[in-house]
């Protein structure tokens, strides 16, 4: 029987970052290995393989801790970059 | 999130604002020394952020290799509002003392209501409560729910249910009461229906048995109007219950007398003793002395739609002293209404007055009311049958 991949119902993927939101208001990333880029319309996390740009108004991070990070404000625009 | 904040304001945080440099380093460094940074905002090219008092003493070494100048903008917490208020003794003792009144206060129960009451005694149940221990003022300690349950249970039979919630510093008797108090006869019980007093039938159906009067025949007490026998066609007989509905004109007299020479006692004074009372503290305000009888009124404090166990007891007696005038004609005559109007409500609940021949005589030693009245009743009831089993 062939294993199909990236299986959206597997509730955790090990060694992946874990991004969760709430409406447009309030990310949530668990997995961030740091910074890249931080200002108040544009956050830049790293998260491993890749990197997630959340674009928007009045971004602020409300947590930063280890590898958990949380993003407030109007989240416009999610992208993820090699 | 609420929660947090309370946290954050035990233990203290400050809120910071670092300028020049990299941020993105500054942050990363920061997560690395397991510094947790909250509330982080970026604004021209200046971070503003919050950190607890124990991560801010970390926070020099991120700041000098992330080449960040950081300043303290304000600081929150229990212990900053200690620290400015230290020297003003009479607020920390104010609120060392409102603490403890409120945790001493919260010890005890405060009021109780009961629900779910609809045919029992409402004060009967509460006064029970306060016997077994379950009273305004009293300990939440030594309070057992449980036990207080199955004290009601025994002692009330009308209860099926019985639940003591006890939220905070009030209790609440949640009580179901039993459907039928009295269990009724059991559909194959076989019974007739008689007449429950003399009179002529105006309505008679029935639902089951067997027919034994005719409309607008006279019965008198005793007479069996639907019977519990029914004969089949193969001529054996069955025992059933017998159901129906019959209304009847009945004729009912009634007559009261109140004499002149009747004894009453007339107030002679009026003794008050007031108590105020603080949970189960009384302190005596008037004392008057005690007569034979007495009324009490507790008067609570109400708040919030509660009743809150400080207010004043009031005590209050007659003193009678026998009379020895006659009454006067018109007062006798307001004594014996009251009596024939107690009567009344007593002998005709549930009846149609249909005619009322009302007569009143007075003479020196008495007055007199009597009535001879119609009436349109039920006078359904059930006689159970005795059958022999073979």
């Amino acid at each position: 029987m062939k294993k199909k991949k990236g299986n959206v119902s597997s509730p955790v993927s090990i060694g992946k970052a874990h991004i969760e939101l709430i409406s447009n208001t309030q990310a949530y990333i668990d997995g961030c290995c740091g910074v890249i880029e931080y200002s108040e319309d544009k956050i830049r996390l790293d998260i491993g393989e890749k990197t997630v740009c959340f674009k928007g108004d009045n971004l602020s991070l409300g947590a930063f801790f280890l590898s958990e990070t949380s993003i407030n404000g109007n989240i416009i625009s999610i992208e993820f970059c090699d | 999130m609420r929660s947090i904040n309370i946290l954050r304001f035990f233990r203290g945080y400050v809120s910071f604002k670092a300028q020049g440099g990299f941020p993105e380093r500054f942050l990363n460094l920061c997560s690395k020394e397991n510094i947790y940074l909250f509330d982080a905002q970026n604004q021209d090219d200046t971070l503003y952020a919050s950190v607890s008092i124990k991560d801010y003493k970390k926070i020099r070494e991120p700041a000098r290799k992330s080449g960040m100048k950081v300043r303290i903008t304000k600081k929150y917490g229990l212990r900053f509002f200690l620290n400015k208020n230290k020297k003003r003794v009479g607020l920390l003792f104010g609120m060392a003392v409102f603490f403890i009144t409120i945790s001493f206060l919260s010890s005890f129960l405060w009021s109780i209501s009961i629900t779910g009451c609809e045919s029992m005694n409402e004060r009967e149940l509460l006064h029970f409560a306060q016997e077994m221990g379950l009273k305004e003022g009293a300990a939440l300690s030594k309070i057992n729910p449980d036990v207080l349950e199955e004290k009601f249970l025994m002692k009330f039979h009308d209860i099926s249910w019985i639940g003591i919630n006890i939220s905070g510093s009030r209790a609440n008797i949640e009580i179901v009461e039993r459907d039928g108090k009295t269990p009724p006869p059991q559909e194959k019980t076989p019974s007739d229906i008689v007449a429950s007093t003399d009179g002529q039938i105006k309505t008679l159906e029935v639902y089951n048995g067997t027919k034994m009067q005719k409309e607008n025949s006279a019965v008198l007490k005793g007479d069996v109007l639907i019977s519990g026998v029914t004969e089949n066609r193969n001529g054996t007989n069955e025992f059933r219950r017998a159901r129906g509905y019959v209304t009847a004109i009945t004729e009912l007299k009634i007559q009261n007398s109140f004499m002149n020479s009747h004894k009453f006692k007339r107030i002679s004074k009026i003794n008050e003793n007031r108590d105020i009372f603080f949970f189960f503290l009384k302190v005596p305000v008037k004392r008057d002395n005690k007569a034979e009888k007495s009324f009490k009124e507790n008067k609570y404090l109400y708040l919030n739609h509660k009743n809150i166990p400080i207010g004043i007891i009031k005590e209050r007696s007659y003193t009678h002293s026998n009379s020895d005038e006659s009454l006067e004609n018109e007062e006798s005559t307001l004594c014996a209404l009251d009596g024939y109007f107690e009567e009344i409500y007593k002998k005709t609940q549930g009846s149609n007055i249909l005619k009322s021949n009302i007569k009143l005589q007075s003479n020196r030693l008495a007055v007199t009311i009597l009535d001879n009245m119609s009436l349109l009743q039920n006078i359904c009831e059930e006689k159970l049958l005795d059958v022999e089993k073979r």
